[in-house]
């Protein structure tokens, strides 16, 4: 009953705007493409003389920084109907178009799977055939650089078929007068939760693990995934804020949608603490030369590394800060405050991968001058310029609200208790 | 039970009316009815309905809980507690009672806090979630044994199907009648007031016997903790008897009427067994030394392997045990007499430490027969093994003789052959066991003497002798051998046996040959540090350049 009042005061709402702009192809994804094309070519090309490896380790994180994010998305997505959530059927459809990323991320890889074909060392030490001969056989086998590309294709392939099934029917039903279109989503999201856990766990370990070939850590899958999830629900408050600041969906989003986000922004920032620090307890705790020689170059001693207290200050402003900062109810129900939130961990989540690649292989890309740190942020605004152009493409025109999901009725009188 | 909804039972007593009761058709009604109310003034309004109902909090202006300040407090109290709880346990020592035990473990500071995050987390998640559920209940002001809405028996439906507002009668704006008409101005169902009942007295009783039986409750527990801290000579209470006291023959005992003829409680071995580690064959071998008289199969068998004297034959009884538990007293003069020796050629450690073995072993014997006096079988035989280790106690009387018969080997046993396989084992052996203590280069600067030195445990710590120690270096291989089976000589004892210092032997860990070449890479790290320029080849000079 009251279900039926509150979408009926919905659809004759008018106050608020639900579809994206018609014109976004025009007026942001050229500029966009094209001021991405620039940084990033800008940069490749001054840093191509001395600082190469700095580019490609800058280049690797802004990549899998914006994967990461989609991964996010195509997760809340999918866990949307594996759960059969009603509260998020407001939030579903921008996490739809941001999973749809994954596509150009793919393009992204290729000019790594390149780097590794042509045997340059700078970013993956393995990739020159003579130095894959000195690791151990099944490692050999494991980083065959056909194998390897044939996986990364495999990934970006299932990934990309999963994000654009469940978005191709979901706008599906936007046009429908049934519930055809959704109906099979839910049965296909547990299969495809399957996939994603399994793909992204092997993802992360070929991505980020084999930087350093002879190091291991069986919980890393696990890791990359806290960030992705992070991620994905800091830029979704972003975007709601954004969004409502030009009277886009102001009324549909309500102040408990943002709250449940942010509910989600603080267990994944606790859950990415607990298990970076599951990871680092363990390894610390048995000081086994091989497990610890990763944390040794990020943590353990500062003269030799110069990343010093990296480790600490990762714990610090990644996790104890924003867990303090979005404890309370008040913040999370504040929209500028938790987008001020979002933008933080936004950017810590990049410090974690930072923290992750820039390190190997054997530091050979860490120096703070102005040349490097300027490579860093052109690549990343280069590369993140692009993805946010491919976002715009396929956001323009589109409803940012499944106007006809079958539980939008429930979405909009949600509640927190 | 409608009888006594609302009407007094004792005629005199003049029922307290306390709070309206309205009753709503729905959730959307309560809602909106409380809002009303609200807006009418009043202020201690309660709603009830049989699930949450949205919006009804902020229709009622409902406090801001501070149950999550609370929480917020608890959650930093574990943290402190928790921190503070591993630190003075783990990483803080001081000379009192329960004091804490500074105490690294796997090599990490004793005050580390990586490996504290754990049970601070734990304790964290604890005290919230403690104060949580308690505060809950506390804020709530349960339990409650009796509520007034309770006897109204509309009231019944408010788990059900039924919503209801109360206004209480401490509303500054209390009256029954205003309330009833507005009640019923904003939609209710149905308005009543309620009142109080006449109280039951508690019986008197109740608070002295209660008192008694919490005293009663606490006996056992004083009983326990008495018990805990007290010393008796009655033996102990025995529930289970039969398992206390159940027939059987104790080891090396005598026993009149035993199973077998000859009153023994066990067998002997058959006739030609060979004990572990007896039946010497090769004494320079096996021994590092030539017993006195050649050893014969039967002589051999005798053969004390740890030096500590002749052993009774085991058919004797043990008579001249009482005699040698009287002795114990006479152990510390003789401590304070080996302690003021100076150490001869053959000590290794420093003296004092050479005391060690018998102090732990003569103490027992002293202690034993008060403890077990009033036991089933308070026989001397207990305490026999001590007898042995007790007699060098009273050799350090006297001066301490040289051993007559130790006449130590002084070339590699023909059975050994010396190459550079054997040089090569004795190094990986020595890295093994012995670098731990005496070090790699032998100086007696190994991790073990490390830590005890970054532990500043000097009053109590013997070092490692160095193998470089001029004593040592001038030990024949056979000693050197002995050294290492049977642990070092501290001193000897009037009839020629050694008495073993801190050094444990290794002859249970390392094999007969794995010894030698022990001894050997020993040789060679002595002659590394002795060797003349003029004892080496030019090709060995140069590659020392």
């Amino acid at each position: 009953m009251a279900h039926t009042t509150s979408i009926d005061t919905w659809i004759n709402d008018s106050t608020e705007r639900r579809r994206a702009n018609p014109d976004l192809k025009r007026i942001a994804f050229g500029p966009l493409l094209i001021l991405g094309a620039l940084a990033l070519g800008g940069t490749a090309f001054w840093s191509s003389s001395d600082s190469s490896s700095v580019f490609w380790h800058a280049y690797l994180i802004a990549v899998v920084y914006c994967t990461s994010i989609s991964l996010g998305g195509l997760f809340f997505v999918v866990v949307q109907h594996l759960t059969g959530a009603r509260w998020g059927v407001v939030l579903r459809r921008l996490g739809e178009i941001i999973s749809m990323g994954i596509g150009v991320c793919g393009l992204f890889f290729i000019a790594i799977l390149a780097l590794i074909f042509s045997g340059n060392a700078e970013l993956y030490p393995w990739a020159p055939p003579a130095e894959l001969a000195k690791l151990a056989e099944p490692k050999q086998i494991w980083l065959d650089p056909t194998f390897f590309v044939g996986r990364q294709v495999f990934y970006f392939v299932v990934w990309f078929l999963i994000a654009r099934y469940y978005y191709t029917r979901s706008v599906a039903q936007d046009r429908a007068s049934d519930n055809e279109p959704m109906a099979p989503l839910r049965w296909w999201s547990g299969p495809a939760m399957l996939v994603f856990a399994l793909t992204i766990n092997f993802a992360s370990m070929d991505w980020l693990m084999t930087l350093n070939p002879t190091w291991f850590s069986t919980i890393f899958g696990v890791y990359y995934f806290a960030g992705c999830a992070v991620s994905i629900f800091a830029l979704l408050s972003v975007v709601v804020w954004r969004l409502q600041s030009r009277d886009i969906l102001t009324h549909t989003i309500t102040e408990e949608h943002r709250h449940d986000l942010g509910k989600l922004l603080f267990g994944f920032v606790f859950f990415w603490g607990y298990i970076a620090f599951s990871q680092f307890l363990l390894i610390w705790y048995a000081a086994i030369p091989e497990e610890v020689q990763w944390y040794a170059v990020r943590h353990i001693d500062p003269t030799n590394t110069g990343l010093g207290w990296a480790t600490g200050l990762l714990f610090l402003f990644h996790l104890i800060i924003p867990f303090l900062g979005i404890m309370s109810r008040f913040v999370r129900r504040q929209k500028t405050l938790l987008a001020g939130w979002g933008i933080y961990m936004l950017v810590m989540h990049w410090f974690d991968l930072y923290y992750i690649i820039a390190p190997e292989p054997e530091l050979t890309s860490w120096d703070i001058g102005f040349k490097s740190i300027v490579i860093y942020a052109g690549t990343m605004a280069g590369v993140g310029l692009l993805y946010a152009a491919s976002l715009m493409y396929i956001a323009s025109g589109n409803w940012l609200v499944p106007v006809r999901d079958p539980r939008l009725a429930d979405s909009l009188a949600f509640e927190n208790h | 039970m409608s009888h006594h909804d609302t009407k007094p039972e004792p005629a005199k007593y003049e029922p307290k009316v306390i709070g309206v009761l309205g009753e709503f058709a729905g959730p959307e009604q309560l809602v909106a009815g409380a809002r009303a109310i609200r807006e009418k003034g009043y202020r201690k309004v309660e709603a009830y309905s049989p699930f949450p109902v949205h919006g009804i909090d902020d229709a009622l202006a409902a406090p801001k809980p501070i149950l999550p300040w609370v929480v917020l407090g608890a959650g930093l109290t574990g943290c402190a507690v928790a921190l503070l709880m591993q630190w003075y346990m783990n990483a803080f020592e001081a000379p009192f009672p329960l004091s804490g035990y500074d105490y690294g473990i796997s090599g990490k500071p004793s005050w580390s806090l990586p490996a504290n995050i754990p049970v601070t987390f734990e304790l964290i998640v604890l005290f919230s979630a403690f104060t949580a559920f308690l505060g809950m209940i506390a804020f709530n002001k349960l339990p409650k044994f009796s509520n007034p809405l309770f006897r109204n028996e509309r009231f019944t439906r408010a788990t059900n199907d039924k919503f209801f507002l109360l206004i209480e009668e401490d509303d500054p704006q209390f009256a029954t009648e205003s309330i009833t008409s507005a009640f019923e101005a904003i939609g209710a169902v149905h308005v009543e007031a309620l009142y109080d009942q006449p109280t039951t007295p508690m019986p008197s009783w109740i608070v002295p016997v209660g008192a008694v039986l919490m005293v009663a409750g606490l006996i056992p527990l004083g009983l326990v903790a008495m018990n805990r801290n007290v010393h008796t000579s009655t033996p102990r209470l025995s529930i289970w008897w039969d398992m206390d006291y159940q027939p059987k023959y104790k080891a090396q005992t005598t026993i009149p009427d035993s199973l077998f003829k000859d009153g023994r409680s066990a067998r002997l071995p058959v006739e030609g067994t060979v004990a572990r580690g007896r039946g010497v064959i090769d004494p320079a071998l096996e021994l590092g030394y030539i017993p006195a008289s050649e050893p014969t199969f039967e002589t051999a068998l005798l053969l004390q392997e740890e030096g500590t004297g002749e052993q009774p034959p085991a058919e004797e009884p043990a008579e001249e045990t009482p005699a040698d538990a009287d002795e114990a007293p006479a152990e510390e003069p003789a401590e304070e007499e080996s302690a003021d020796q100076p150490a001869d050629e053959t000590t290794e450690a420093p003296a004092e430490k050479s005391t060690d073995m018998q102090e732990e072993p003569a103490a027992e014997p002293a202690a034993e027969p008060a403890d077990e006096a009033p036991a089933e079988e308070p026989t001397a035989e207990e305490s026999q093994p001590a007898t042995d280790e007790a007699a060098p106690a009273e050799g350090g009387e006297a001066e301490a003789p040289a051993a007559p018969h130790y006449n130590w080997v002084s070339e590699f046993p023909e059975a050994i052959t010396v190459d550079s396989d054997l040089m090569e084992r004795g190094e990986r052996q020595y890295n093994i066991y012995c670098a731990v203590c005496h070090g790699y280069a032998g100086d007696g600067d190994g991790l073990v003497h490390q830590r005890a030195i970054a532990r500043e445990q000097l009053a109590t710590w013997a070092p490692p002798t160095s193998i470089h120690n001029e004593a040592v270096v001038k030990y024949p291989v056979g000693q050197l051998f002995d050294t290492i089976s049977n642990g070092n000589i501290g001193d000897w004892t009037k009839d020629g046996t050694p008495m073993r210092g801190r050094m444990a032997g290794y002859k249970q860990q390392i094999s007969v040959k794995d010894r030698w070449a022990i001894v050997l890479y020993i040789k060679a790290l002595q002659k590394s540090r002795l060797v003349t320029p003029d004892e080496l080849s030019e090709q060995e000079l140069a590659s020392l350049k």
